[in-house]
């Protein structure tokens, strides 16, 4: 058994919530994982990676300005937000494939013609662990992250993944 | 003199073994409450056996410091059928998951349960295949992408407690990892049942299938998207109670208390129905057709038990015949030796 540090409460070992206070306990374990990258994965959520606050503008932004943003900011993607709420994605592959050579004389129409609308989200309390696998499903590079149901949070990004992997893996045992 | 039976806590039962499952995951409070019910039993550890097939959920029988078999893939049941025919004095649990208990050993579950074997099944209800890192199974959603369903999953999902009520289960009953009470109280019903005792639990996997019972547990929805069954009781949800769940002919609707209906115009529970028409229209109410998903006790009827009969049949050819010799039965018939 563990004992809350916040209660002093009896908890099972690995249990995420002390039972009788509620207060986070994960941190408290380690668990019995492979290695620091296993045990980090399983362990750390996706706040761990720093979402960064995306580019955002609204449905009827049109394709010129969206892309003058992203290659003003020179950032892959940006968000397509509703009242907070995402309903939309636009990244690079978007750009190349929905666009193309056509993208100066689309400039004018509206970038929810060409975004991926309703793009899958992450809780801001999902597990890194969780956020790999939907990445490597979905085969997305980026992915938002909300929080209170639909609230658009942040980004995370295959980059912000590589980095903490080779944190990880470079740390000692 | 009699002997005073020492009085256990739930960490008696603990075992020496290091839990391997991931942080967070929802197996860990379903063997909590596990913990904390089974001392309210009174039944002394070595009279106690946790068996399980092969999955998460399945590593159960490790942690408990009680008698335990990690079987075969789904084959659980038949192992418990077993066990308890021959010790009926001891109290058996069989511990699966949606994929172990509704794929594999679909079949072992099916026939355990229409036995009215006297042991307790709890079914550990993930919609995934944790073990084996993402793949769907028989209870993921049409459309889930996974390892094993890239496009989109496309075949119909099974219901567990359709399943069990399908087989005619003598008690059947759901719950949710995190209503650690509701669990705890669902556990210790399921265990004082006579006869099979079938219990899903909604189990989060926050590694492969994160949030998937999100509607049943967010603070801000779950009194909208789930509705405690209570016996006797007429069927009220909502963070205001004021809906409620009618019948109109043979379908449930959900319905507004106040403006002409009253809570006597609403369906009432009742467990002890014979018939299991009832059970099965509750275990058919989900999320996804607007209906809030009944946690708790469908069904609790009283019915012959397997290894009572069995066992009466057994002290019924002996008082006739006398005790049997195995040695003698088996050279009675037609045996032969190999030179």
């Amino acid at each position: 058994m563990i004992d809350c540090p916040f209660c002093g409460a009896e908890n099972i070992p690995g249990i995420d919530d002390c039972e009788e206070c509620g207060q986070p306990l994960s941190h408290i374990h380690s668990g019995t994982h492979a290695n620091n990258v296993e045990r980090a994965l399983i362990k750390d959520r996706v706040t761990a990676l720093t979402p960064k606050q995306p580019c955002t503008v609204a449905p009827d932004a049109t394709v010129g300005e969206v892309l003058h943003e992203m290659a003003t900011n020179r950032i892959g993607c940006v968000m397509i937000v509703d009242r907070g709420k995402p309903v939309g994605i636009f990244s690079e592959r978007d750009a190349l494939l929905k666009l193309n050579t056509e993208a100066a004389a689309l400039s004018d129409h509206p970038i929810s013609e060409f975004m991926t609308a309703n793009p899958e989200t992450l809780q801001d309390s999902a597990k890194i662990a969780f956020a790999v696998q939907r990445m490597d499903l979905g085969g997305y590079r980026h992915l938002p992250i909300v929080s209170g149901g639909d609230q658009l949070q942040g980004i995370i990004s295959v980059r912000a993944i590589l980095n903490y992997l080779t944190d990880r893996m470079t740390m000692p045992s | 003199m009699s002997t005073q039976l020492p009085v256990l806590t739930a960490k008696d039962f603990e075992s020496d073994q290091d839990v391997r499952w991931c942080p967070g995951c929802g197996d860990y409070s379903i063997l909590a409450q596990m913990k904390k019910m089974l001392p309210s039993m009174g039944v002394p550890r070595e009279k106690i056996v946790f068996i399980s097939g092969i999955g998460c959920s399945s590593r159960f029988p490790y942690y408990m410091n009680t008698y335990g078999i990690h079987s075969i893939h789904g084959r659980a049941p038949a192992l418990a059928t077993g066990l308890k025919s021959v010790r009926p004095d001891l109290m058996v649990w069989v511990i699966t998951g949606d994929g172990d208990g509704l794929s594999i050993g679909g079949n072992h579950l099916m026939h355990v349960i229409r036995r009215n074997l006297d042991i307790n099944i709890i079914l550990f209800n993930n919609r995934i295949y944790g073990l084996t890192k993402g793949q769907y199974s028989p209870t993921s959603p049409l459309g889930k992408v996974t390892k094993s369903t890239p496009m989109g999953a496309i075949d119909n999902p099974l219901h567990p407690l359709s399943i069990a009520i399908g087989c005619e289960a003598s008690f059947v009953a759901r719950s949710i990892d995190t209503h650690i009470k509701h669990l705890e109280t669902t556990l210790h019903r399921a265990a004082e049942h006579r006869g099979t005792s079938f219990v899903e639990v909604y189990q989060n996997c926050n590694i492969f299938n994160d949030g998937a019972w999100e509607y049943t547990k967010d603070k801000q929805t779950k009194a909208e998207n789930t509705i405690e069954l209570e016996h006797g009781k007429p069927l009220i949800f909502g963070a205001n109670r004021d809906n409620g769940i009618r019948l109109n002919g043979l379908e449930p609707e959900v319905v507004e208390l106040g403006k002409g209906i009253s809570e006597d115009d609403l369906l009432f529970h009742d467990e002890k129905a014979a018939e299991p028409s009832l059970a099965y229209l509750l275990s058919r109410m989900r999320h996804e057709d607007g209906f809030p998903e009944p946690i708790g006790v469908f069904r609790a009827i009283d019915a012959p038990r397997y290894d009572d009969e069995l066992n009466k049949q057994v002290a019924a050819a002996k008082a006739k015949r006398g005790e049997g010799d195995l040695n003698a039965l088996f050279n009675s018939g037609e045996t032969w030796t190999v030179s």
